[in-house]
């Protein structure tokens, strides 16, 4: 059935909400994103290659996806799909324990983190979650980027 | 940092559109309106990767257009305070350099930059004192966000590669 509406137009400008709360670095990631899952750049060069593959060049957004896809090629730390649902299998363990948050993965996973040191430096809440735990941190390291391919 | 995220919008659609086929213009015109934009709120929408479900139709009574509320998934890149992430140089100036994250532009002032680093104006790249580590079009560099705002169509990012394990080649 249709429902008539006396006004359903409101002024609507385009949204600049800035939450200037939002922070990496205290994993403040805001309302939106605090649930939201974290994607890898190996995970994006995947999704983005089928949907190329799919739709072409009826993309609205067709350079952003070009420079996007060159951008998570160059920065990937795992050669195909196949390489890449292994690694994530393994994560999404290690976030079901506990163990470390999504967006601290998506993190050590792109910018291609080996060390614990390096690890703790770069993502500061590794610190709170692994302090007096030394070794743990860099067994995590290992078991992760032995699964890298590229 | 790239998202999988669970969106809602409303897309309008003129009565030309109505009949067979309208599931598919909808879609059409949820992609035009989202694609390719930025909002402060979901960052870069990069691309609609499926469409969930699309809710019964409200008709305008003044325009005559159909308003439909859609559930769909979309990839989206937002930037955050503090986040460290690889990024390719796309300009050298004097007063810093350009790099690019996917669909971000970050800028790194003189200030971002450690004061080992020498500008050189002929080759127009930063070089670190024993010439071991470059800066220079097309080089990866490791960045820390340091803030942003929000413009009509695109984040103003400032960042730095002053810091541990920050700067090219990492």
């Amino acid at each position: 059935a249709v429902i008539l509406e006396q006004n359903p137009r409101r002024c609507a400008g385009p949204h600049r909400r800035m939450d200037s709360k939002e922070d990496a670095s205290q994993l403040k990631l805001g309302e939106e994103f605090k649930d939201a899952r974290c994607l890898w750049n190996a995970e994006v060069a995947v999704i983005l290659e089928q949907l190329m593959g799919r739709a072409g060049n009826k993309l609205k957004s067709l350079a952003m996806v070009e420079d996007t896809l060159a951008y998570v090629t160059k920065f990937k730390n795992f050669r195909n799909k196949a390489d890449v649902q292994e690694a994530r299998k393994f994560a999404a363990e290690e976030i079901e324990k506990g163990v470390i948050e999504g967006f601290e993965m998506a993190v050590i996973n792109n910018c291609g983190i080996l060390n614990e040191e390096e690890a703790m430096e770069l993502i500061p809440t590794l610190n709170d979650k692994f302090q007096n735990r030394e070794g743990e941190l860099q067994d995590f390291l290992d078991q992760l980027t032995e699964r890298f391919s590229e | 940092m790239f998202f999988w995220l669970n969106r809602f919008d409303k897309v309008d659609v003129p009565p030309i559109c109505f009949g067979k086929g309208i599931s598919e213009k909808i879609q059409d015109k949820l992609r035009e309106k989202v694609e390719g934009k930025c909002t402060g709120r979901y960052g870069y929408t990069i691309l609609v990767a499926r469409v969930v479900k699309i809710h019964p139709g409200r008709l305008d009574v003044v325009t005559g257009h159909a308003h439909f509320g859609v559930d769909y998934q979309a990839i989206v890149f937002k930037p955050f305070k503090n986040e460290v992430l690889p990024t390719e140089v796309s300009l050298v100036t004097e007063q810093g350099f350009w790099c690019q994250a996917g669909p971000l532009e970050i800028f790194v002032g003189t200030e971002g930059i450690p004061k080992d680093y020498i500008f050189n104006p002929t080759d127009k790249l930063y070089s670190s004192e024993d010439e071991d580590k470059l800066i220079r079009k097309g080089s990866a560099c490791r960045i820390r966000i340091l803030g942003m705002t929000v413009d009509a169509d695109k984040f103003k990012v400032v960042g730095t590669m002053k810091g541990p394990y920050l700067g090219p080649d990492q």
